[in-house]
Formats: C-alpha cells, structure tokens, sequence
C-alpha cells in the first residue's frame, strides 16, 4: 500500500459484481442509520416535487414586511426583501435536488467513459491522461470551483459544471481500475478475437461490471455534490438572485443576524439535514458493499 | 435678502476660523459674497437631519483616532487619479483643497481667501490665502504658481483624472491667467456655478509644483496631517502636523488629534459593526443600512448619524439600443416602479423618494417642488404596447455588489416590472468588474454619489459627449436647458429652469430613479466635534477624543 | 526510503508541472481586461493598450505560458491588480495568517478526533461506538458554513461572548487577540473532528481484528498493553496518512470559514481575487495551494514509511 490507499481502496470496490451487489444494497437499507437517512431524503424530494402545492407564496413574490420573526402568515418568518422564508426554502429544494443528480450523472458518464478508454488502451495514452488526472485529484475542488465559476460567472449551468469537472477525475479512475482488473480476462480477449470494436468492447464488455462501484461512488457524490452546491451558493458563486438557493439565502443572511435569524438559520439547517442525510445512506451503502 | 444673506455667510466664516483681516478683505468683494451666496441658496430649508455630538466641553489635545471607510482603500498613486473615497480620505489629511464644501452644502474658501465671481459668471478670480505652507523637504507657504500648476495637470487629458470631465465644459488651459503671486484669474469659455464644488471634488487636491506623480513617494500638501504609512486594501495612518495653518479653540494649531488610522474594512458590515461596539476603531463611515440598523436596535452606545443627500440608485438604459430608443420603453420603466416598496425593503427609513431628474428634493437648493412621480401600471403597459411590445420583452441588468441595498433594490424593481411584463434578468457583479466597464452595460443599476448642486452631477451624465455620459443620451433641447441652469447667477433663476428640466427630464430622460439615500455613520461617544457629511468623507480636523 | 522518493519525487514535479499548466488555462479563459484593471476607469485607452502591450497580453498563450513560468521560477509572481502590491509578500502574509487558523485547528482535532476514533474502535457497535460515529458522521456531513454561521448566531449575536468578525483591524496576527481565533477554529474544528474520528474507528476496528492481533491476545497479554504495544502504532498508520491528504479537503474549508468571519486569510484571498478577476493573484495562489498539495503528499509519503516498517522492507 502506498499513500493511494484511498483510491485504492476505491480500487478494490472494482470487483464487486452486479448480482451481488444488488443484494447488498438491499440489506444495506435495513439498518438504522440508513432509515434515518433515506427517511430525511424521501422528505426532502417529497417537499421538492410537491412545492407548488406546499409553499404558501411564491419563491420571489415580495409578500410581507421585512426580517419578520414568524407569524400565522409567515410560518418561518420573512427574508430581508420581505419573502416568506418557508416558501423560499421549500421552492429552494428544488435546486439542489436537480442539480446535485445533475452534476454527478454528467460526472459518472464522462469520468466512466475516459476511464474505461483510457484504461483499455493503456500505454503511453494512459499514462499522459492519468497524469493530467491525478494532477486534476490532488487540486483543492474548492479552487477548481473558484477558478471555473469566475471564468464563466455564476449561474445554476455553470455551478453544474464545475462540481461535475472537479468530479471527473475521481471517477475515471475507479472506472479505469474496473478495466485493468479485467483486462486480461478471457471474455474480454474472446470479444477481441472475435473483432469486436472499440465503442462495443467498452460500452458492452466492460461497462456494466463497472456498475457498481460507479454507484457506491455516485451516492456519496450525490452527497458531496449537494454539500458543494451550497457552499458555493454561499460563497456567492452560485445561482444569481432572485431564485432561492439555500446557500445564498445564508450569505445574504449572516448581515442581518443581529436582526433576524430566521432566513439564515432555516435554509442553514435545511442543507445540512439534506446532506447528513445522503450522507447517512451512502455510508451504510458502502459499509455493506465493505463486507 | 442680499444683506441678510451676507450676514450669515459672516457668522459662518467667523465660525470656519478666519480671522479679521481677511474678513475685512472679504466684504470688499461684495459681488463675490453674494454671488456665492446666491449660487448656494442661503434660504435653506431646515429639513436636514444631521444627528452631531454637541461638543461637550473644551477640547482635549492628543490621543489616536481610528476609522473605518467602507469605500475601499485602493492604490494611490497622483491625488488626482484617486476614485475611490477611502483612499481620497489619504489625501485629504496632507493636502489642502481650494475650497471646503460644509455638512450643510454651502461651500467656504479654504485654501483660498477669497473667491469671486463676475456678473455674468465667467470670470474668476482666486485670491490665495496667506499662510499655508508645503510640507516639502524644504518648506514654503503656497503662491499661485502651484495653484496653476493644478489647474493645468486637472485639465490635461491624458492624465486620466475625473477633474478633466468637470472642468472642460467651462474652462480651458488659455483661460487660466496669473495676477500676481497671490491671484489667479480664470476666464471660461463658458459660465458656471458649480465652480466652488468642483474645486471641492475628491480629485481636486491641491500639491506643490514640485510634485512628479507619486504621492507615496512625495507626500506633499499644506494639511494638518503627515503621511505615515499608505498600505492599499489594509490601512493609512497620518500623524499631526507641527505648523499648520489653522487654529484651534485653545489658540494652538490644529489638529487636536495625534494621529489617525484609517481601516479599510472590505465592505463587510459585521466587520466593522463588531470593531465599532468592541472599540477596536471609533468612527465608521458609509455604513450599509443592515449595519445601521443592527446598530441602531442592539448598540443604543454608538451614535448613529444620517444625513441627507442627494447620492441617488438609478436604473439606467442606453437611449441608442432597441428597446430603450423608444421614449414609451423608458417611461414605461419609470412607471412602473412603486417607490415606497423598494425604499421600505432596501433601506427603511434611510431614504427618500426618487424623482427620475436627478434633483434631490431639499438636497439642492434651487430644487423645484414638484411631487415625485406615481406609479401607475396602466399607463406603463399601455405605453409598451403602443411601443410594440404588448407582452414585454425581457432584458438583463447588471448591478454593482456594493453599496449593499444596491441588491436588495434591484430585486424588487424586478419584481415590480414583471407586473408589466417585463423580464429583468438580474447579473450581479463584484463592484470592481462593474465599474471595470460601467459605461459598457446596455441597462444597468448604478449608484451615483452626492453631489451638493444637481447640475454637477447632470453635466457629468447626461450632457451630450460628457465623460461620464453612460447613457449616450443626446439631447439638444436638454442641453440647452442645462446651459441656462448653469448659467444662473441666483437661485431663483435656477429653480425657474429646473420647473422645465425637472418634468422634461421625467419624461424623456434615459433613467428610472427609484430613491436618493442618506449617508450613514456610526461613531463612539468618545468622539467629539465630528459631522459626518453627505460626502462620506473622514476629516478629522476639528475632532477630538475624550 | 531512498528508493521510494526517488520514484515519486519525479511524479510529483511532474504534478506540479500539470498542475501550473491547468491553474494557467483556466486563468487565461478569464475575460480580463488586464491593464484596465489596473490603470482604473478614467485612463486613457492609448496608456491601456500601451499597458498590455508590455504585458504581453497580446502575445500567444504558449509564449505567455513560458513567460509565466520564467518569472515564477525566479520567484516573481507578478502584481495584484486588485490591491497594486507584489503578489508574492501578499501570499505570504496570508498564508501565515491560514497558517495560524489551520495549525490552531489541527493542534485541537488531532488528539480529541484520534481519542474518540480509538474509544469508538476499540468497542465497537457499543454505545460509546454508536454515539460518537453518529455525531462524527453527523458533524463531517455538515457544511462549514452552517456550522460557522450557527456558531456566530449562537456566541456572537445570541450571548456576545466573542467577537462577530474576526477582521484583523489593528493587530499583525490574530494571535495578539486570540478570541478572534475561537469560532474559525471552532468551525474547522468541529467539521474535520468528524472525517478524522471515523477514519480512526475503522482503521482501529481492522486492527483490531487482525491476526497479529488476536495472536496477542490469545498469548495472554494483558488488554492495555495490547492496545498500546500492538494496535495504536499500525492504527494510527493509516488516519495521519489521510490527514496529510486531507490538506486539500482542508482548503475548501478554510476558504468558507475565513469568508463567514471575515479573517484575512489565503482563503479569503482567493475569493476576492476570484470576483476581482485578478488573475496574478489567482495564479500564484493556486499553485501555492498546488505545492501545498504536492508537499503533503510526499511527507505523507515520508510519514507512512516511517510509521510501517514492514513497508520500508517491501519497498522496491
């Protein structure tokens, strides 16, 4: 072992099968933890698709007056523009729900596909691209975000693609190491014989054993890309006013603290459940997948 | 009038410190006095609200002052090419400007003894006081070559000072004539009656003729202060003066302070709340509004201070790009806003009604009491439709991220828009990148500072191929308005054109302007004799510290 | 141990060298009128062009890519176009700033995250073991800023304990006014004692577990000793490692921390040079942050041999 050991235990993930890590899945689920989870995430995709039903107000509508402490009209109070705090918050899952999956498919597709190729090729094209990718992994995201998001300015689009970019590389190794491992295998050189082209060998042959680990992986991505969301809402990197998104709602909140601290610590605690929560799931998914 | 006027511009310069002589010198430009009278309006209104610390006793020598400017603290180089007011503040404590601009909008001659106009307001004449002296390596009281000296770096264009783009409309390099080592004359090409403020604009300092372009490396200037140490986007710190000109109650020299420090705080109000209350600095200029009223409801201990003026949030178009070329659009956009929302939401009761004319209501005198406009959603969609856009149409608008209420605005005009349907994309900028390009953005959210008379600021943006002129606006019939208003000696007169340019400027100029805010302060009690001004900006020669 | 620097010392320069080839292009697609920015609005566009002319802003990117490196390599980063001052003392005096953050924080996670990592490992599934993973998951799930502004909400608005910005308004380092220090540290604190605890209870489970191990025991020797003969020193092989690593997860948090309190950190830095699109700043905190990686993993590296002796026999 060397100072890899993370990505190679990612590594190791590569040989679970299909069948069996349905199974897993499935017993994953049933403990505590991973109740709790699912329960915190069920609720918030449930707020999120029923928000038109749910939210009193509109997400930008200008209904009250402003930093109200809650109220039979304002349950959760009111936001410096005088918005009702719950339907922003409510109307603000939206955005995150959408854009975490978002970002973590276009990630898990393009990192799949670069790691699948450049792990069949192999050579010297393998070597110049995993060096750009591990170049790319030991790079601080955070940096990777700051430098993207001024590059193209902030919007959802682009926050989509930065998490997606800084993800990539990760992705594509534990996709190519899936490859490796089954490179000499005796179904992969029959393909070969037969004549089997390069898209066929890689999408057919090779990608659905590739399945799970890229799973796993995806379900703790989807955790941290929704903990990235908000960070970069509240770094101002992210969706532009006047669309909620928990992570703004919070920078634009921390001034008015002393005043109110509804529209701050509502949608503060709302991220942080949504993620522990992910996170709560994605952890018993791969403990289980451990063992 | 004239007799009463020039009485209380008497007790006034009693107050600001001039001794008698120069009284007497002062009377026998009778014109002078009351041609600046007049363009000032000493029938002042009395609706200021300017919360001071009533001096609460003799003054206490000694002791070190330390401020917060929100404006940011940028690299100064030439006095002259300064933009932002924090480092401005620098300037202002070594070098000595022509003439001082009061909390009350009237200017004084300052650095000057006297300063009168002509009739017709075309001749100038500058009378330098006696007794400033440089501090250069070796010291020597001020003459009118340096005063021309800055006349001349003022008006070159290739300097890149904001100076050129207020004097040019009026003054020329032949127009500047020295009588003696104490006079200068100014002959303009045109008349003015914004001459006294424009010498007063932050890039106006004056410095010696030995200056070469770097005032960190040649601090120069007649001022109470010395330059310690200039570090840009972190602090400045200036220390007393031996010799300066003025003096203090206790017939000493002023200043009374020590030294001051200036703290650049980033713009972030809890930055600069949290220094206030645990009496890290003493004083914090330009505060938002949410420190303000964080201030004002959890600090009753700090006094607050709000002083009206005419700095003004516009949402402005370019009159040369579909849509905003057709005049309907722009009215349209006027129409729709509902004022008092967005002054409620973004800044309670810190400011006051926009007009869409650039006037501030009590601001400048020779305001013309008009009502502001109401909004009325009817007409504004009526109008698009006629313009051919029954359904709206969508636009971007770019926005500065500071001052904070600036957002805040922005989005509820937003709002109110909609209702007529159009689209506002919002494009929030960091300020540096804003003002990077300002005059660039096709419908943007600018904020304009206070300037005393509106013609200042209406000459810099809005007539034809002004410097400043964001909005391409073009208009011969307005031009020819603004030159009268400039033009007039008494106030009177003044108000007499804007009851035209007012409502033509409602009807056809290129700017919404939903509200003018006050300029907010917030000092310790350990402060004394300091007024804030509309200006916002940190003179601390009168001020002591208990 | 020779033998291991000499194969991943060149991998790493050549990180590096990737590295500054990516923080360059990302950099150089910023719409960034360069000499603007520092000439300021009212300069001429003759001196504007003239500025960027000896820029170099018109010549290719390769040339200016080399041009870059030149400079760098002699230890000139160029000016702040934001700030007008030299890049290179602007990093340094932020940095140390980030410094003292992050030393302050890792000096109260690592003994409290590698005890309760311990404790959890050592009786696992137990009620101790169930409380602290719960709370270690829950607090490394939660993003810095919530807990860094909950922190604020509670100490500096609710009880006004401590300081609501932690701006360095008159000191050199915020050691000079330590309770500007609380609540940054506090929130890095309390987000990495989680990753850490947890990266220690399952590092010690498998230990514990290990045939090694239970040889021990079942010789008879007692528990405690056990434990601090046998366990800890392979245990702890594998949370310091990650720790080293972690640096880079440990940035992202310093960048949010730094921005709720205001502290004048590399961090913060980066940020305002982000929005200010000040593209020297930008560049040569990146590639600080980039040998900052680089160097961690190579002492993690140094540090995983040191620890595991059978990995410096099997080293090739």
């Amino acid at each position: 072992m060397s100072a890899e050991f993370m990505v190679g235990q990612d590594e190791n993930l590569a040989h679970s099968g299909g069948v069996k890590f349905t199974q897993s899945f499935i017993r994953a689920l049933s403990r505590p933890s991973a109740a709790v989870g699912l329960a915190i995430v069920s609720f918030w995709i449930l707020v999120a698709i029923l928000a038109p039903l749910i939210a009193p107000y509109g997400p930008n509508d200008l209904v009250g007056r402003a930093l109200q402490s809650p109220s039979a009209a304002f349950l959760l109070g009111t936001d410096d523009l005088g918005r009702d705090v719950l339907s922003r918050v409510v109307w603000g899952a939206r955005v995150v729900l959408v854009l975490a999956p978002m970002a973590v498919l276009i990630a898990e597709i393009a990192g799949a596909l670069i790691g699948l190729f450049t792990g069949y090729i192999g050579g010297w094209v393998d070597d110049v691209i995993m060096r750009i990718n591990d170049a790319l992994i030991s790079f601080p995201a955070i940096l990777l975000y700051l430098l993207i998001i001024a590059a193209l300015g902030p919007s959802k689009t682009n926050v989509v693609i930065a998490i997606a970019l800084a993800s990539i590389p990760g992705i594509a190794r534990i996709v190519r190491g899936v490859v490796l491992d089954l490179r000499t295998r005796s179904f992969i050189l029959a393909a070969r014989l037969r004549g089997e082209r390069l898209w066929y060998m890689l999408l057919v042959e090779l990608l659905p054993n590739a399945r799970g680990p890229v799973i796993v992986d995806a379900t703790l991505r989807i955790a941290y890309a929704a903990f990235a969301i908000g960070t970069l809402g509240f770094l101002g990197l992210g969706t532009p006013p006047p669309d909620p998104d928990w992570g703004g709602m919070v920078n634009q909140g921390v001034k008015w603290l002393s005043v109110s601290a509804w529209m701050t610590a509502v949608p503060a605690i709302a991220l942080a459940s949504l993620v522990i929560g992910l996170n709560l799931l994605a952890d018993s998914l791969q403990s289980r997948i451990k063992q | 009038m004239a007799a009463h006027d020039y009485q209380i511009l008497l007790e006034r310069m009693l107050r600001s410190g001039l001794t008698r002589r120069s009284l007497l010198r002062r009377s026998a430009g009778v014109i002078g006095a009351t041609a600046l009278a007049g363009i000032s309006g000493l029938a002042y209104p009395p609706s200021w609200v300017a919360a001071q610390t009533a001096p609460a006793g003799p003054p206490k020598r000694g002791g070190t002052l330390r401020y917060a400017n929100t404006d940011p603290l940028k690299p100064l180089t030439d006095p002259a090419t300064v933009d932002s007011l924090g480092a401005s503040d620098c300037v202002r404590f070594v070098a000595d400007f022509l003439t001082h601009v009061d909390e009350k909008n009237l200017p004084h001659p300052y650095l000057l003894e006297s300063l009168d106009a002509s009739p017709d307001l075309k001749t100038w004449t500058l009378v330098l006081r006696q007794g400033p002296t440089f501090n250069t390596p070796t010291p020597r009281p001020i003459d009118s070559d340096d005063v021309i000296f800055n006349f001349k770096r003022w008006l070159d264009p290739k300097l890149g000072t904001s100076m050129t783009g207020l004097l040019t409309p009026y003054l020329d390099e032949t127009g500047i004539e020295k009588v003696d080592s104490r006079t200068v004359r100014l002959n303009l090409k045109a008349p003015t009656n914004t001459l006294p403020y424009d010498l007063y604009h932050y890039a106006g300092a004056i410095v010696p003729r030995e200056f070469e372009g770097d005032f960190l490396k040649q601090p120069w200037g007649t001022g109470p202060f010395e330059l310690v140490e200039y570090v840009a986007g972190e602090k400045f710190t200036v220390k007393a003066r031996k010799n300066y000109w003025r003096q203090g109650a206790d017939g000493q020299p002023l200043p009374y302070l020590d030294q001051v420090i200036s703290i650049d705080v980033k713009s972030q109000s809890p930055a600069y709340v949290a220094g206030l209350v645990s009496d890290q600095f003493d004083v914090a200029l330009g505060i938002d509004y949410s420190a303000y009223r964080t201030l004002k409801e959890q600090h009753p201990d700090i006094v607050l201070s709000k002083v009206r003026s005419a700095g003004t949030l516009l949402f402005r178009a370019h009159v040369d790009t579909k849509p905003f070329d057709d005049e309907r659009v722009r009215l349209a956009l006027k129409l729709c806003q509902d004022r008092k929302q967005i002054m409620e939401l973004a800044l309670a009761d810190t400011a006051f009604e926009g007009t869409d004319d650039y006037v501030a209501p009590e601001v400048d005198p020779a305001w013309y009491p008009l009502d502001p406009p109401k909004q009325d959603l009817e007409r504004a969609r009526s109008l698009l439709a006629e313009a051919g856009h029954p359904n709206g149409f969508e636009t971007e608008m770019q926005y500065p991220a500071a001052p904070e209420f600036i957002a805040t605005a922005s989005q509820v005009y937003a709002q109110q828009a909609k209702q007529i349907g159009v689209n506002i994309k919002l494009v929030p900028m960091p300020a540096d990148a804003y003002w990077a390009k300002w005059t660039d953005w096709t419908f943007c959210a600018p904020y304009w500072s206070h300037r005393p008379l509106a013609t200042m600021t209406l000459g810099l943006a809005l007539r034809s191929g002004a410097a400043w002129n964001e909005s391409h606006y073009a208009d011969k019939k307005f031009d020819a308005l603004l030159d009268e208003a400039t033009g007039t000696v008494s106030v009177d007169d003044r108000r007499n054109v804007y009851s035209r340019l007012q409502p033509y400027l409602r009807e056809h100029g290129p700017f919404a302007e939903p509200l003018f805010n006050y300029a907010l302060a917030g000092q310790t009690k350990r402060v004394q004799n300091f007024k804030p001004t509309a200006f916002r900006y940190g003179i601390f020669t009168d001020t002591w510290i208990e | 141990m020779r033998a291991i620097l000499t194969k991943r010392v060149p991998f790493l320069l050549l990180t590096l060298f990737v590295s500054s080839v990516l923080i360059f292009v990302a950099t150089e697609i910023l719409p960034v009128d360069v000499a603007r920015n520092m000439l300021g609005q009212f300069a001429p566009q003759e001196a504007v062009d003239a500025l960027n002319e000896r820029l170099g802003m018109d010549k290719s990117p390769l040339e200016r890519y080399l041009r870059w490196l030149g400079r760098v390599a002699t230890g000139d980063f160029g000016e702040s176009t934001s700030l007008r001052s030299p890049v290179g003392p602007l990093i340094i005096k932020h940095a140390i700033n980030s410094g003292i953050l992050a030393g302050a924080a890792l000096l109260l996670i690592m003994p409290i995250a590698l005890l309760l990592g311990i404790v959890a490992g050592l009786y696992p599934n137990k009620f101790a073991d169930r409380v602290i993973s719960l709370s270690s998951l829950t607090a490394t799930s939660t993003p810095e800023f919530v807990v860094g502004v909950l922190l604020l909400l509670v100490f500096a608005v609710k009880l006004r304990v401590l300081p609501g910005s932690s701006a360095l308004v008159v000191e050199r380092t915020a050691l000079e006014t330590p309770s500007k220090l609380v609540l940054p540290v506090l929130t890095l604190a309390i987000v990495d004692i989680g990753y850490v605890a947890r990266m220690m209870r399952a590092s010690m489970i498998e230990v514990m577990r290990s045939a090694y191990v239970r040889a021990a025991k079942l010789r008879g020797v007692p528990f405690h000793r056990v434990v601090i003969k046998h366990a800890l020193r392979s245990a702890l092989l594998t949370p310091v490692t990650v720790v080293m690593l972690h640096i880079n997860w440990l940035v992202g948090g310093i960048v949010v921390t730094e921005t709720i309190f205001a502290y004048p950190g590399l961090g913060q830095l980066m940020l305002t040079a982000a929005n200010a699109r000040d593209v020297a700043l930008l560049e040569a905190g990146a590639l600080f942050f980039a040998i900052v990686a680089v160097l961690s993993q190579v002492g993690a590296d140094i540090l995983y041999i040191w620890l595991n002796p059978r990995a410096r026999m099997n080293s090739a």
